[in-house]
């Protein structure tokens, strides 16, 4: 799992014990803890720091508010993860999240990048994209391309491969069957594969 | 080879999340070896699946941290316990004990001036209507236009009280308290008797209020003489009674006696009337403990002083004729209070009754004017106003 905490688990479990006291000390240690990993989880699946950021900070006020539901049947990172996955839910539903992407897309079409693209596959089509990119070209190009995918394959996509969940882990946080993640993930790969073709 | 030639390509994302039988496995695990499209395909997925793994994480910006907990430092104090040191507490605490201490004092004087329905609610209706009827038909204070002249008295009033408590062994018995004193205050005043009769007896049974009244003069301070010396001074009230008020000649010396409980001689009306309203006072004791001895002036002179007081109706009827029937009734109990020749006060305790009296009268034919019958509504709408605690109180006026 990618959200590994710099703190053990047993210190882990004093620290929630003292944040459902209220103790806000507590909390901030587990805020040092998990900050980077929800930040970027929530910016890997919205794509948008500012947005990831204030959806980050609902996170964890969330998390404090909601500390004494926390039992500890699952880890700490299972409860942040499922809440982290129904905020961006919630930040996905807004209008102008959808408005925004909206946006973003039709704004795509002018890109430069894209243009340059189009223009180096039409120029040369034929030689490997591997033979042009380097591993950071590619990730750039993922990552601009990663927003263009659906939210649903994104996030499942994320959850999979970036923090590296189990199926039942990821049909835990999304509340789904396994059978549904298998399937969804096979559908994202082949849209995200239809995206990243010409790169790869 | 084009990447787009082979009919497994699809099967691929299936196969590599696990999703094919054993069976299709094994057959498209066979195409593989043989397959270079589905084999470069394969490791594309893979090299997508490597990508998304090494995605950069990135760092929350710094001040993440200070939002989240300064957001919930805000929550906290928001909903932290009461500071009780703070401005806003002390202020808050006062306007709260500024409310009790309003709340008190208008209840206070409120209940010092209303009636306790609940009183007269302890006994059935047919035991009030039947001890009123008994206490209107008996009590016949002597009162003729001679000695009104002779002793300056323009009216006499009489006031006798009904305690209608549930006694324990028997229910539906009613405990009568009657006066067994009279008290006469204020004779500088002409044209004024103001009487009031204090004490009590106690009986089971239901017997004339004449019977159970024994009245004397009061002494000269007013003083209101305890229970037993009440009892013991019956035969002596008596004879006072007798040799100081005449026998009556006519009809209009009626007096009604009215049947209040013991609370309500000590709380209701504690206003004293205005100059333009019909003289029905009473003189009602203070509720402080010692009054016995009290002079004179700790007794206040109290009537219906509520403004609806002032309202008159005027009924097609003879004012003898509502009075035989107000002795007969066994369907409201009521407080007739003589004024004149052709006026009487009308006094009802509870809204129920109020809507029945006013129903008799539209039965009976003696209903008032349209003018008049808005009148009621006036009087039921404005006692509905005062929390319907006190009396439905108003003049009667008769056409005949």
């Amino acid at each position: 799992m990618s959200f590994i905490s710099k703190i053990s688990p047993e210190d882990e479990k004093i620290l929630i014990g003292r944040c459902k006291k209220g103790d806000l000390t507590a909390f901030s240690e587990l805020i040092d803890s998990y900050q980077n990993k929800v930040f970027s989880l929530a910016f890997r699946l919205i794509g948008n720091e500012d947005d990831a950021e204030d959806i980050s900070q609902e996170i964890f006020v969330k998390f404090f508010r909601t500390v004494n539901l926390f039992k500890g049947e699952s880890s700490l990172a299972t409860w942040l993860y499922r809440i982290t996955v129904n905020e961006v839910k919630n930040f996905w539903k807004s209008k102008t999240m959808r408005n925004s992407l909206k946006t973003k897309s039709i704004d795509s079409l002018s890109d430069p990048e894209d243009e340059n693209i189009a223009k180096v596959q039409f120029a040369d089509p034929t030689p490997s994209p591997r033979d042009i990119a380097s591993e950071n070209e590619l990730l750039s190009h993922l990552e601009r391309l990663m927003k263009k995918i659906s939210d649903e394959f994104r996030e499942i996509l994320i959850l999979r491969f970036k923090e590296n969940l189990s199926y039942e882990e990821i049909a835990s946080i999304l509340n789904i069957n396994i059978g549904t993640v298998k399937s969804r993930l096979a559908r994202a790969r082949i849209e995200l594969k239809s995206l990243m073709e010409p790169y790869l | 080879m084009n990447t787009k030639d082979c009919k497994f390509l699809n099967t691929i994302p299936e196969y590599l999340e696990g999703l094919l039988t054993s069976q299709e496995r094994t057959d498209f695990e066979e195409h593989l070896k043989s397959c270079v499209v589905c084999n470069d395909a394969v490791e594309r997925y893979k090299s997508l699946e490597m990508l998304l793994s090494k995605l950069p994480e990135k760092n929350a910006p710094e001040e993440l941290k200070s939002r989240v907990l300064s957001k919930l430092k805000s929550e906290k104090i928001k909903k932290s316990p009461i500071n009780i040191f703070s401005y806003p507490f002390f202020v808050k605490m006062g306007e709260i004990a500024a409310v009790f201490l309003l709340v008190f004092v208008g209840w206070h004087f409120y209940s010092q001036r209303l009636i306790q329905p609940a009183q007269i609610k302890k006994a059935t209706l047919a035991q009030k209507s039947q001890y009123l009827r008994r206490e209107i038909r008996a009590e016949k204070i002597p009162s003729t236009e001679e000695s009104i002249a002779k002793d300056e008295v323009s009216e006499n009033r009489i006031a006798g009280k009904l305690i209608t408590e549930k006694q324990a062994s028997s229910p539906e018995e009613i405990k009568f308290e009657e006066d067994s004193k009279l008290k006469k205050v204020d004779k500088e005043k002409p044209g004024e008797k103001i009487i009031e009769r204090k004490g009590e007896s106690e009986r089971k049974e239901i017997k004339p209020i004449t019977d159970q009244i024994q009245v004397s003069p009061l002494p000269a301070q007013g003083n209101v003489i305890g229970e037993k010396q009440a009892v013991s001074e019956v035969a002596e009230v008596q004879k006072s009674l007798a040799s100081a008020i005449p026998e009556p000649t006519s009809e209009k010396s009626e007096l009604i006696v009215q049947s209040v409980s013991k609370e309500k001689m000590q709380t209701e009306y504690p206003k004293v009337p205005p100059a333009s309203q019909p003289s029905v006072y009473r003189v009602q004791e203070k509720k402080s403990s010692g009054y016995e001895n009290a002079p004179i002036d700790k007794y206040r002179r109290t009537s219906y002083s509520d403004s609806l007081s002032n309202l008159i109706i005027t009924a097609n009827v003879s004012k003898n004729e509502f009075l035989e029937w107000a002795r007969q009734t066994r369907e409201i109990l009521m407080r007739v209070d003589d004024i004149d020749e052709q006026t009487l006060r009308i006094s009802i305790y509870s809204e129920n009754e109020f809507e029945r009296f006013e129903k008799i009268l539209t039965e009976k034919g003696w209903s008032v004017s349209a003018e008049n019958i808005s009148l009621l509504a006036e009087i039921k709408n404005a006692k509905m106003v005062s929390a319907g605690k006190t009396i439905f109180s108003f003049i009667i006026k008769f056409n005949k």
